[in-house]
């Protein structure tokens, strides 16, 4: 119904022209080699596999074709799992008449588009994120993490930390697995040689 | 007459707190309250789905469970019900026969109040068959003797009796001043369920009247004071106050009504289903380990025994070779030593039964818990998947056709109700995705844990106040989806604590995955409270019940004012404790 609906509304637009209707992913992977569309706009949400993988599938078989994801998540993980396997544009089934041909004009010409609230969802993820590994500044020390921290520092051992925290081993030891993993340490000593690099405990 | 002075026999109890009563009943093995458990999930489920043969089944079960309980005014009541519902199975001569039994047990007894009550059901049997005369002039009967009474649960009936009659020959302005007198008596007499019921009853006649304004009224007042979350009545309430809203053309609070009703219908239906298996898992938890416990007390009688025997013996040695102690002397300390032992493997062993018995304990609780949130996470899913898929779909479809339309009509684009109703139709879909989101986090299948908290915590920064730090360490990858799908929703739970009660403007959110363990920590600075006094709340409640449920570690440190860190642990070496047989069978995994 909803693939019905888009078809009259593109039907409308001068420079347009709606090659092909397709109602699931194998129509679509059997019909899109056949009209070899300029555009293709791709459900995510598909009944009988998934977008991401029609969107795969596609990119390596028939690389010309731009593909623009319509969908209901505006969730940065899909949006940036689309992007990833090759889809140039992103927009939200509840998108309005002029951005949707806005959106399939740009990737005719062989631009990106993002609607508006896709936008915002990718800007959003981007701040203040950090993963293991190596990294340019220093992590994020949690409260709990500062203090274990601190007492290991002070040569404190597992069960004194504990006793001091009113915490139980178990937990001290989480905190102490959680910052060997985020300050790229092996032990102990290189705990203690992050923590002065980095100068953790000073502020 | 000692449970008519309870509460409950004659109130309007609500779905948990019939739960609650089965529950008591069954695990203290009370027969009385297994009883009055049964009779009023029998009136519930009949007014609910209006099935009379299951009401039938369990009115029966009552009967037999009162008659054990050796409660003979019980007995008669439940039985003067039951027979309300033999006419249709072809019993109608023993109906009567029952009730007769019943009215006259109630005459000998002098209890006036419950003779009168029969008299109202046998009314309905002759309804049933047809007697209308009979009936009318039972009716008339209850009606007189109820009166004289001034007692007040009987007024109530009549007077609710007497609106339903009212209401059928369209006199609305009579039954509205009968329902206000409900009201009234309910009030005086605390029973707050009945004034809900009539707050609802005159709401519901002024709709009929056409007095749209004071329906809603009493609609809003009938909401306000319903108690109960998990009520047909509250169902009901939804239903009205969307259909009088829709009357007054006030279409958004008739939409969220109507999403209310929704809800709550599916929620409704859940909860029974929940409840059902909950249930079931419960009864057969007991019975298996009321098996394994009787096993473990056998043994240690035998043991008992065993012990007994051999300290006999020796002491009829010692007696027999008393002359000769000398010489056995090594022997007998031989002897002794292996007494001693015996004895500390008698101890262990008993340690070690305890603890059996104690694991056995957890592992119940466990498997409740598990079909309980299994069922839980299946509804979720299913709704979530019919919201998002069909009303989704629809909403899209329909959204596309409304541009259609107006790139056709040019003139309705500047036609200001059009326009309204598109910006109704986009705040209705993105409403929609919301509740689906909420109900399944979508990603979380397809993406794993790391990327579906990313997604949660990205949603919550959208929606305004607080700056919230994500950090990751380690894959997250190939980790079971139960587990992965609690932990999620342990952040979720964690995240919305901290923004909505301790009001934090600056949250940590750090998931740590190590070789065996995955660690998760959220730290805010909000308000903070004292954790003794607040385990027991709901949230927290939940939140622990989840932990446990995989296996898990929780540490919560906080203080008023300075914010709170919680963390959990939870090994990933060991899967999630494998269900029992029937519990499998009650709830499908795939």
């Amino acid at each position: 119904m909803f693939a019905e609906g888009l078809e009259t509304m593109l039907g409308g637009e001068p420079d347009f022209e709606v090659c092909g209707l397709a109602r699931n992913a194998a129509d679509t992977l059997k019909q899109v080699p056949e009209v070899e569309p300029n555009v293709l706009l791709l459900d995510i949400n598909l009944p009988d596999k998934s977008g991401l993988d029609v969107c795969k599938q596609l990119r390596a078989e028939q690389p010309d074709v731009k593909i623009l994801a319509l969908s209901m998540h505006n969730d940065e993980s899909y949006i940036s799992a689309m992007l990833n396997l090759g889809a140039q544009g992103y927009v939200l089934k509840n998108t309005g008449r002029t951005e949707l041909c806005a959106a399939i004009r740009a990737l005719a010409e062989g631009r990106t588009y993002f609607s508006q609230e896709v936008t915002d969802t990718m800007m959003q993820s981007l701040m203040r994120e950090r993963k293991g590994g190596t990294a340019k500044e220093p992590p994020k020390i949690s409260r709990r993490e500062r203090e274990v921290l601190k007492l290991i520092m002070d040569e404190c051992t597992t069960q004194e930390i504990a006793a001091q925290l009113f915490l139980s081993e178990k937990t001290v030891e989480s905190h102490r697995a959680a910052l060997l993993a985020k300050l790229g340490a092996r032990n102990t000593a290189g705990l203690v040689k992050a923590a002065l690099h980095w100068k953790i405990l000073e502020d | 007459m000692l449970i008519w002075a309870q509460p409950g026999f004659e109130d309007r109890l609500s779905f948990e707190q019939i739960q609650t009563l089965l529950a008591d009943g069954i695990s203290n093995r009370d027969p009385g309250k297994q009883a009055l458990g049964w009779y009023k999930w029998a009136i519930y489920r009949e007014q609910e789905t209006l099935n009379r043969d299951s009401a039938f089944q369990y009115l029966a079960r009552s009967v037999d469970l009162f008659l054990l309980a050796g409660d003979t005014t019980a007995y008669h009541r439940a039985r003067a019900e039951l027979a309300i519902r033999l006419p249709e199975r072809g019993m109608a001569e023993d109906a009567i026969e029952m009730q007769q039994e019943a009215l006259d047990y109630f005459r000998r007894t002098q209890n006036r109040r419950l003779e009168t009550l029969v008299l109202a059901q046998m009314a309905q049997v002759y309804q049933l068959q047809g007697d209308t005369a009979r009936a009318s002039a039972l009716k008339k009967a209850f009606r007189d003797k109820g009166l004289m009474l001034q007692d007040t649960f009987l007024l109530i009936t009549v007077f609710l009796d007497d609106v339903a009659r009212l209401q059928n020959e369209r006199n609305y302005r009579d039954a509205i001043s009968l329902a206000f007198r409900v009201l009234e008596l309910a009030r005086q007499s605390k029973r707050h369920e009945y004034g809900t019921l009539a707050e609802y009853q005159i709401g519901y006649l002024n709709k009929l009247a056409r007095d749209n304004y004071m329906a809603l009224r009493f609609f809003k007042r009938a909401e306000a004071s319903i108690s109960a979350a998990y009520d047909p009545l509250r169902r009901d309430i939804y239903r009205q106050l969307s259909a009088v809203y829709t009357e007054l053309d006030s279409l958004r609070p008739a939409l969220y009504y109507a999403t209310r009703h929704i809800e709550l219908g599916d929620t409704l239906l859940s909860r029974d289903r929940i409840a059902t298996s909950h249930r079931l898992a419960a009864q057969y938890g007991e019975k298996e380990r009321s098996r394994q416990l009787d096993e473990l007390k056998a043994r240690q009688e035998e043991l008992e025994l065993s012990k007994r025997q051999q300290r006999d013996f020796f002491y009829a040695i010692l007696l027999f070779f008393g002359a000769i102690i000398l010489a056995l002397f090594f022997m007998v300390r031989d002897y002794r030593h292996r007494l001693a032992t015996n004895r500390v493997i008698a101890e262990q062993n008993e340690k070690i039964n305890q603890q059996t018995i104690r694991q056995l304990e957890a592992n119940f609780r466990i498997e409740s818990m598990q079909s309980m949130l299994e069922g839980q996470e299946l509804e979720r899913k299913r709704i979530a998947t019919d919201l998002h898929d069909s009303l989704g779909g629809l909403l899209a479809a329909t959204k596309i056709r409304l541009e259609n339309l107006s790139g056709k009509v040019p003139e309705l684009s500047r036609n200001e109700e059009f326009s309204k109703v598109k910006d109704l139709l986009n705040d209705t879909i993105a409403e929609t995705r919301q509740i689906s989101r909420n109900l399944q986090p979508g990603s979380l299948h397809q993406f794993g844990l790391m990327k579906a908290v990313r997604d949660l915590i990205v949603r919550v920064r959208g929606d305004g106040v607080p700056t919230i730090d994500f950090q990751h360490f380690g894959e997250f990858e190939g980790i079971d989806h139960t587990v992965a799908l609690n932990c999620y929703r342990i952040v979720q739970e964690l995240l919305q604590n901290s923004i909505k009660h301790a009001k934090a403007t600056e949250i940590l959110v750090q998931l740590t995955r190590t070789e065996n363990e995955l660690a998760l920590l959220v730290e805010d600075n909000g308000l903070g409270y004292d954790p003794d006094t607040v385990t027991k709340g709901m949230g927290t409640d939940n939140l622990s019940q989840r932990v446990q449920f995989i296996r898990g570690d929780i540490s919560i440190q906080s203080a008023k004012g300075q914010g709170t860190s919680t963390m959990v642990t939870v090994p990933l070496d060991s899967r999630p404790p494998a269900p029992g047989t029937q519990v499998q069978a009650l709830s499908p995994t795939s």
